[in-house]
Order: structure tokens, then sequence, then C-alpha cells
């Protein structure tokens, strides 16, 4: 153990060499010759210095200022200070010791007396420095173990006594339970930090009162608090219950109107030898699995959760450089038409291939760079790659077919975004109808305004917008009001047994005649089977994207595929669906014209067993029987209803011939016409469409044969007996 | 080591000196070397020559203070004498005393050098 160092301070040569003499075998002496130099010395060793021996009578500055020195200056006044004094007088001794010296020595200096002397204020001062540093390990160690806003113990001092708890008993199974409240954030945006503390407090609280008696518990940090008991103690869920009640109390009683919901991650120990922190860690990624799941408030940590996680990980790691190798592939799935049997388009789908480790799922690696932000990046390789092949299919003169991209959240809220695509679409001289743009549907739920936007601002470049996913949840309505999609796409994933008919089949074949009336073309997605085809072809739904057509594909497949497609690979039925004729009917420009402007009654009716229902008619159709419009277009009408009784089945006999022999069929009947007046009326029938289920689309076409009407209906009427067997359609 | 009866006869006591020492003859001796080399009887002598009692008096007591410290004896008790006399301010008595502690002092380094050989 070293020496340790004391100083003497005399003027006098023979006194320094006398006092550090009879001290040097104790101590390393070091000298100065005046007042100032012996406070430099210990302003520059500081805490070295174990105690000085000062000469009172000094030249420069004696001993008494020396004492004032050092008396003002915190980081000397600790340094404990003999005195030697020339005569044995008490009041140079008494104002010495005033002056903050600890002990004096007379001359001519007994040796013995100053070693000892010496040396009792060395350890005085030892002592002393020795009980302050203790206080102040306990108080740094308090602090460090106990958390300072709840009292209760900090993670490091759990840590420490889970770690005592699980080595004192190994035979015991332990679980480490680790949760939080869900949105606490809100509880200290809302209320105040002051009053989210108190209910941290009162957390602690409740934890201490059950935990305890158990086993140890601590508190992680903010809202986040730690657990660890033996396995056989507790039932989770039920504890958690407890513990999720009283907090509700706390808040209740504080006058927080907030639901409050624990999320809870539970980590079984089997290991005993596995570091706490690592338990906890483990904990937290089940914790983490819960969160914000109001279904599922506790979850287990299990190996398959923990490789999850790592594979997660790995990923992240190895993203940055997966992009710079290019392992991230276009495939494309082609959306076929199917009245022309060719594709209409094909989408970009994004496929990862890592070398060494096969495909990764879309479902794994896209949420994490959607969250992490990389999507961008990647979006942007995608895009580029599609611009890569369009531009490749000009130069060899290809017949062009528009891709269509996925465009992230991330993506879409981009101010940039539109920039980035028309400048892409620059480089490789693109046009913009080769490039389309898909965006979910979900995305409208986050910032709609924004949304609009960038549709708005694609369009305006001339970009072909698609809705992805429409219908899978969200206010669908709303969203077609609000957002200028071009072409919707409609996920049959969603539409569960729609090909079954049934409710869901209702609906969807709803949806198409809408999306029809507002001119919106609509691509059925994921369709599988022929069945889900046929179905969707007989409501009316021209394009569709799925496995039952073709799977994603890399660009050379798909550019083989659609090469090799002969002219009418699909076959469309021979049939067609009523509603594509009404929907023909019913929006096309010169049909319009004909229905609406011409004064001769010609009605399209839905015919089945019972009724034959008016679709559409012109104005001179409704003139005769005295429709109102608008009642028309409320509800339709069973012209049977209009017929006399005995003609009734004429008429639906006549609609039978119709449609078994495609050819139109004469007739004459009697119809009570507007007025309540009954008219003889020649009818010819033209079955113009037949559906799997026995409906069939008649046209007809009514000659006034009597004019037994009267009144304005005759002389409005252009009916007049001179046109009688003129057919005029 | 030097000859303890030259300088016994000199009024310094090398036995008592050395126990001072922590019975460290090495020490003391260093010490009497050191005491032939001090100015302080130098300065004390100008003081008186100007009747600077001031100066006189914080020279002699220094030389009091040494002496003591290193049992020569004789030097001691003159300078404590001297001293007195300041302290009493009678200054007629001083040259007196103050020619007694030359002598004693001039014995006393005339000793530890021929005690050196």
């Amino acid at each position: 153990m070293s020496k340790k160092t004391i100083l003497i301070a005399d003027n006098s040569l023979i006194n320094r060499t006398y006092l550090s003499g009879i001290l040097s075998d104790e101590y390393d002496c070091l000298e100065a010759v005046d007042g100032q130099k012996a406070l430099d010395i210990l302003r520059e060793r500081g805490i070295d210095i174990a105690a000085m021996l000062l000469d009172l009578v000094m030249p420069v500055m004696d001993g008494y200022q020396v004492l004032e020195e050092m008396s003002k200056d915190p980081g000397l006044r600790q340094i404990p200070v003999v005195v030697v004094t020339a005569e044995s007088e008490t009041s140079v001794e008494a104002r010495a010791l005033d002056a903050g010296a600890m002990d004096f020595l007379t001359k001519p200096i007994e040796p013995e007396i100053a070693r000892r002397r010496i040396k009792s204020v060395v350890n005085a001062r030892e002592l002393e420095e020795l009980h302050i540093r203790n206080r102040l390990l306990e108080e740094m160690q308090y602090q460090a173990d106990h958390d300072e806003l709840t009292g209760i113990f900090s993670r490091s001092a759990f840590y420490r006594d889970t770690r005592a708890m699980l080595l004192a008993n190994p035979d015991t199974d332990y679980i480490l339970i680790r949760w939080d409240i869900e949105k606490f954030k809100l509880v200290n945006d809302l209320f105040g930090m002051k009053t989210g503390d108190q209910m941290l407090v009162a957390a602690a609280e409740s934890l201490a009162r059950h935990v305890s008696d158990l086993g140890t518990y601590g508190r992680f940090g903010s809202d986040n608090f730690l657990i660890c008991v033996p396995a056989a103690s507790l039932d989770v869920e039920s504890f958690m219950d407890v513990i999720v009640n009283e907090i509700r109390s706390s808040f209740e009683d504080a006058g927080i109107a907030q639901s409050v919901v624990l999320a809870t991650g539970v980590f079984r120990i089997t290991d005993h030898d596995l570091a706490v922190g690592q338990m906890c860690d483990r904990a937290g990624m089940a914790l983490q699995t819960v969160k914000g799941d109001y279904t599922r408030h506790v979850a287990y940590y299990d190996d398959k959760l923990g490789n999850r996680l790592l594979e997660d990980q790995d990923i992240l790691d190895n993203m940055e450089a997966a992009l710079a190798n290019g392992e991230f592939e276009v495939n494309l799935q082609p959306v076929y038409s199917l009245s022309t049997g060719r594709p209409a388009s094909a989408e970009a789908l994004v496929r990862w291939r890592r070398p060494g480790k096969g495909l990764v799922s879309p479902g794994v690696f896209i949420p994490l760079f959607e969250e992490n932000g990389f999507i961008s990046k990647m979006d942007y390789n995608i895009w580029e790659q599609v611009c890569q092949i369009q531009h490749m299919r000009n130069e060899k003169g290809l017949t062009p077919i528009p891709i269509s991209v996925n465009l992230s959240r991330k993506s879409v809220y981009d101010p940039n975004l539109v920039e980035s695509i028309v400048g892409l679409l620059r480089r490789y001289e693109i046009e913009p109808r080769l490039f389309r743009n898909e965006v979910t549907e979900s995305a409208y739920i986050d910032n709609a305004t924004q949304l609009i936007k960038t549709v708005e601002d694609l369009q305006r470049y001339g970009f072909t917008v698609l809705m992805d996913d429409f219908g899978n949840g969200y206010s669908s309505f709303n969203t077609l009001k609000d957002i200028p999609v071009d072409i919707l796409k409609i996920d049959m994933k969603f539409m569960e047994g729609f090909e079954r008919g049934g409710r869901v089949g209702v609906i969807l074949a709803s949806v198409l005649r809408m999306t029809k009336w507002l001119g919106i073309p609509v691509i059925a997605e994921g369709v599988e089977t022929l069945e889900q085809y046929e179905f969707l072809h007989s409501i009316g739904c021209d394009y569709t994207q799925g496995f039952y057509f073709a799977r994603p594909m890399p660009y050379d497949e798909f550019e083989e595929h659609v090469a090799g497609l002969p002219k009418a690979a699909i076959t469309s039925p021979a049939r067609f669906h009523v509603d594509d004729v009404v929907a023909a009917l019913g929006s096309g420009h010169l049909f319009d014209r004909v229905m609406d402007d011409i004064l001769d009654a010609y009605a399209v009716y839905e015919f089945n067993a019972s009724a034959l229902e008016t679709v559409r008619g012109s104005e001179g159709y409704f003139k005769l029987f005295g429709y109102d419009m608008d009642a028309f277009k409320r509800e339709s009408s069973n012209v049977l209803h209009h017929i006399v009784h005995d003609d009734r089945e004429y008429v639906v006999q006549a609609c039978h011939e119709a449609i078994e022999t495609g050819k139109p069929c004469n007739l004459a009947i009697s119809c009570t016409v507007r007025g309540g007046e009954v008219c003889r009326l020649h009818l010819t029938l033209s079955c113009v469409g037949k559906s799997n289920d026995e409906t069939a689309l008649i046209f007809a076409a009514f000659h006034l044969i009597d004019n037994g009407c009267e009144g304005d209906l005759h002389a409005s009427c252009p009916y007049a007996s001179e046109n009688v067997g003129k057919h005029v359609f | 080591m030097l000859d303890r009866e030259i300088l016994k006869g000199a009024g310094i006591d090398y036995e008592d000196g050395v126990r001072r020492c922590g019975d460290n003859s090495g020490l003391y001796e260093r010490l009497l070397s050191l005491f032939l080399a001090d100015d302080n009887f130098e300065g004390a002598k100008k003081g008186l020559a100007d009747k600077d009692y001031d100066e006189l008096f914080s020279r002699t007591h220094e030389i009091k203070g040494m002496s003591g410290n290193m049992s020569i004896t004789d030097v001691y008790r003159t300078s404590s004498n001297v001293v007195a006399l300041l302290r009493a301010k009678d200054y007629d008595a001083i040259p007196a005393a103050f020619a007694e502690l030359e002598d004693a002092y001039g014995k006393a380094t005339d000793a530890i050098e021929s005690a050196q050989g």
C-alpha cells in the first residue's frame, strides 16, 4: 500500500529537513517554503494530500493566511492541518484551531508526538471521508434500486432480485410477466404528466399489494411493469383482471374517462440460467403481439414467436443489400378481358428471392417495410423495373399492355410521388397510359384529403388510377363518392362463396350494376375457379385476374404467355346476361335517343314465369300506358297487370315462343291504357337475351289497332290505323 | 561519524539531538551541516546593528527554535535570553545578551566544523 503524502510548509530549510527526516519513513513528504507555495501545491495535488504541517510564521503568506484561504476553498477545506507553533502559547494555539487547524505541534518538536498527532489527524480525516463515501454510495444504490417515481424496484434491482430468487429456488417453475397500459400516452397528453404519474404510482401500489408475497416486481420504465412469480402461484389472466380493475378504479377516482386496457406478455422460465434481461426481452416480444389487439390481451412467448422476430430482424438487417443486389423482382399477373380473351393489362407484383433462402412472403416483408419506411425505396425500384419492361416492349414493337403498380401507403402520402413517377417515365420514354397506379382503399381511411389530392394529381398527368381491395370492409360508398378512381378492383377473397349466389352474389351483382352506371370498369381479382369466372361473367364483369387464368410470373414468362395465347383463348358464353343488355341499353347513347326521343311505344321487359317487368321504355310507351317517369324509376312495373285478364296467358305463351324459337312473335291483345280505356294493341315480341335462371329479355313494340282511345291520347298518338302492320324496329 | 566530544564542548548534546531525530544520526548530522549554512545569525546581527528590533526578534526567534530542536543548548539558552529581552522591550540589555549569543553561536559552528573533520 503506497504511502500517503503530507505537505510540510515552513520557510526554514532546517525545519523542513527535520520534519521530512522524521516522517519520510511513513509518508511521502512534499515541501513548501512559504504560504503561497503551500497553497499552490495544495491546489495542484488536492485530495492527494493526507495532511499538512504548517508553520505559522512564514514570509509572503503566513500560516493564518493559509488557513483562511483554505477555509474559503471547498476543494481544500477538508485537508487536515497541523500547525507548528514556536512556543506553547494558548492564544496562538487557540487562534490556529479557530482558523481551521485540526491540531498543533509546539517546537521543539518531539518526534513521537509529531508522528502520533499527524497519524491521528490523517486517520480522522480518512474515517470521515469513508463515511461520506458510504453515505453517497448508499444513496446512489437506493436511487438505482428504486424507481424514483413509484418507489418500487427499478429495472436493475428487479433483475438482481429476480436472479437471486431464481438461484435460491432452482426447482420451482417461474413465469415472468411484462405488461403495460395501452395508449397510456393519451393520459399524459390529455390529463397532464402529473395525473399520469399518479396513475403509475397507483398501478405500482397495486402490484406491490398483490405480488410482494409471491415474488418480485418492478417497473421496467414508463408504463411498463415486470413481475416474476412461481408459475403455480397465480393464473395470469385472472391476475391481470384484478390489476386492470384496480387501475380502472384509480382512473375513475381521478376523473379520467378513458378505458383501461392492459397488454401482457408472459415468458415461461424453463432455463434458470438465462439472463433476466433476456427473459424480459422475450416477454416484451410476446407483449408486442397483443398491443393494439383488442380481442387478445395476454400472449405467451414461444419459440415460433421468437423465430419470427429473429426472421424479421434478419430481413431488416439485409434489406438494403437485397435492394442493391436486385433481389426484388417484378412479376406480372395478367388481367384478362373476357370479351376479347386477351390481357387488357397486367399487375406488377414484387417477389423477393433471397440467395440461399428462397422466396420471402410479401405478407412478411411488406408490413415490415411499411413500418420502417424502406417501402419507398422498394416501391421506386419496382416502378423503375416496370418502366424498363415497358421501354423494352416499346423497342420491340410489341402491342402495348398497360402495367399497374401498387402504391404503398407511404408513397401515397409522399408529396414528391408524382414527381418521382413522372421523372421515371420521362427517363424511359413511357406514356402515362402504360403505367397505371393502384391505390388500396384502406389508404383512404388514414388521410382522405391527401389521398384524393394524390389521385387527382396522378390523373392530371394522364395516369390511370385503380382502387385496389375495394369493398373489403371500409366505407365503400363514401370512397367512390369522394375519390375519382378510374378502375375498381374487387378481391374475390372478400366475397366468400359469391359464386354460389345467395346474398353475397346479389351484393356483388348490385355493385357491378352500380359501377356500370358510373362508368367505372371493374376488375375481379383473385378468381380461382371456373364457377367463379362464370358467375362473374354472368353478372357483367368483363375483367378478371387470378390463378384460374394465370399466376404472377417473371417478365420473360409473361411475354411468352401473352404471345402464346390464341386469338380467342377464353370463350365467351353463347348467352349473355340480362343485366348486360340492361346495362348496354341503359348506358348506350344511341339507344337512349331511340328510346327517349321517338314517340313510338317500345319497351324492354325482363320476363320470368310470372311477370313481364318493364326495364326500359320509350316516351311513347309511357304515354300509352300513362306511366309517370319518376314512378317508373322508383318501381318497375309488371305490364301484365295492364293486360286484360284473358289475354295475359297469350302474352306469356308468346314470350315463351319468342324465347324458344328466337324469332319475333306477333299477337293482338287488349290493354288498359291511360285514362282507364281499354284499347286493342298489336304486339311484337322478340327475345333479346336469356340467362341461366330462366329470365329473358323481351323487346316489345306496340301498335294501336283500335283507336277506341279518346282525347289527347288519340291526337298525339302516332299509331294511326295506317301504321298497322308496320314494324318500325 | 562526528566527534561527539568536540560537539559536547560547545554545548551540543549529540545524543539528545539524535533522539530528537527519531534516533536517526544521519539526519541529525545533516541538520548540523545545515546549521552551518544557516543565515539567521547574520540577519540577526544586521538587525541589531540597524536597531531593527522586529528583524532582530524574528531572527533570534528562529535561532531559538532551531537550536532547541537540535539540542544546541548554549545557543538555545542565549537566544532565548535575547528573545525574552526583546519581548520585554529591554533594548538596553540586548547588546550584552547578544554578545553572549554570538559567542555561543561561534563556538557551536566551530565545533561542528571541526567535528566534521
